[in-house]
């Protein structure tokens, strides 16, 4: 990863200054012993360059390491060389971004957020990553079979066939395809940042995308009849 | 492969909940820190955290990286 920042003579790689997993991480045991840093002290001794510096990426490091280990196993793991390029990245992150810390939480928690969205993206990464777009999007936004229980009463039956026969015509007529694609996707589990991935775009335009594409259909379903009460009365209620 | 009854369900309940403005999971990332310590205080939330928690409900990927967050702070915690 090629992060650059300012340095006193000239610039550096913020990777260089973050501590390795391998015989160089050693030299940067966790400074264990000192009282934990205040949020200021955290920032200050981040940017520094020299000893605060590498003491404060080690501490960050060992904290960060506390946990990921245990929290990923649960969720199917990552082995132990993609947690370290986990933390590795997280700390990269971080330096990079010390600026858009704002002070509202404290500085190890804005920490662990970013950690957290590298160890999910990660994860996303591994279990989709043999998954294809025309997998999930073959067949479209065609039933697969009949959406009503044929043991419902009569005319719930026929409410709930009007929203949905009403819903597949919006979804032809007033979705692009780009948006169909993302919806149904979506529906069939896969992450935004993978259905992103593919489309070549990033998670927060994919989200965007849907969210545009889920107003459309709103405001289509809410034109006949059919606003979020009747939708939730219809199908909701057994929920 | 087709769209199942369940499939169809939750585009119709992802619909109903479908807000005319929401912010998207940038935005998300930038405030759950602050977030998550107010959830765990039991404070209340500002208008700002309010709209993160409304984010939480309906995005599946941000909603798993704050369950995520919420165990590594509990078990590597704060300390």
């Amino acid at each position: 990863m090629k992060v650059e920042v300012p340095h006193e003579e000239g610039t550096e790689r913020v990777s260089s200054a973050v501590p390795r997993k391998n015989g160089a991480a050693r030299a940067y045991a966790p400074s264990v012993k000192r009282a934990p840093r205040t949020n200021d002290e955290w920032i200050a001794d981040l940017r520094s360059r020299g000893a605060e510096q590498t003491a404060a990426l080690a501490d960050l490091r060992a904290y960060l390491l506390r946990a990921l280990p245990g929290c990923l196993d649960r969720r199917g793991g990552l082995p132990l060389e993609l947690i370290e390029d986990v933390v590795q990245d997280t700390l990269i992150r971080v330096l990079d971004r010390l600026g858009d810390f704002e002070g509202r939480s404290r500085f190890t928690t804005w920490t662990t957020t970013i950690a957290a969205r590298i160890a999910m993206t990660e994860l996303r990464r591994k279990r989709w990553k043999d998954v294809s777009l025309d997998d999930l999007t073959a067949d479209g936004m065609r039933p697969s079979h009949s959406t009503v229980d044929p043991g419902r009463d009569p005319e719930e039956a026929t409410a709930r066939n009007r929203i949905v026969r009403r819903l597949l015509e919006l979804v032809d007529s007033d979705l692009s395809e780009r948006q169909r694609t993302a919806i149904v996707a979506e529906l069939g589990g896969m992450p935004q940042e993978e259905i992103g991935r593919r489309l070549g775009i990033s998670r927060n335009a994919v989200y965007k995308l849907g969210h545009d594409a889920r107003r459309k259909l709103q405001l289509g379903l809410e034109a006949s009849g059919f606003d979020a009460a009747a939708i939730r009365a219809a199908f909701m209620q057994e929920r | 492969m087709g769209l199942d009854a369940d499939q169809v369900q939750r585009l119709l309940a992802m619909v109903a909940d479908t807000r005319d403005e929401e912010i998207d999971c940038g935005h998300c990332l930038a405030g759950m820190a602050e977030f998550v310590e107010v959830s765990l205080l039991g404070t209340e939330l500002t208008e700002a955290l309010a709209r993160i928690e409304e984010h939480l409900t309906t995005c599946p990927e941000c909603s798993e990286e704050y369950a995520l967050l919420r165990e590594l702070l509990r078990e590597g915690a704060n300390s």
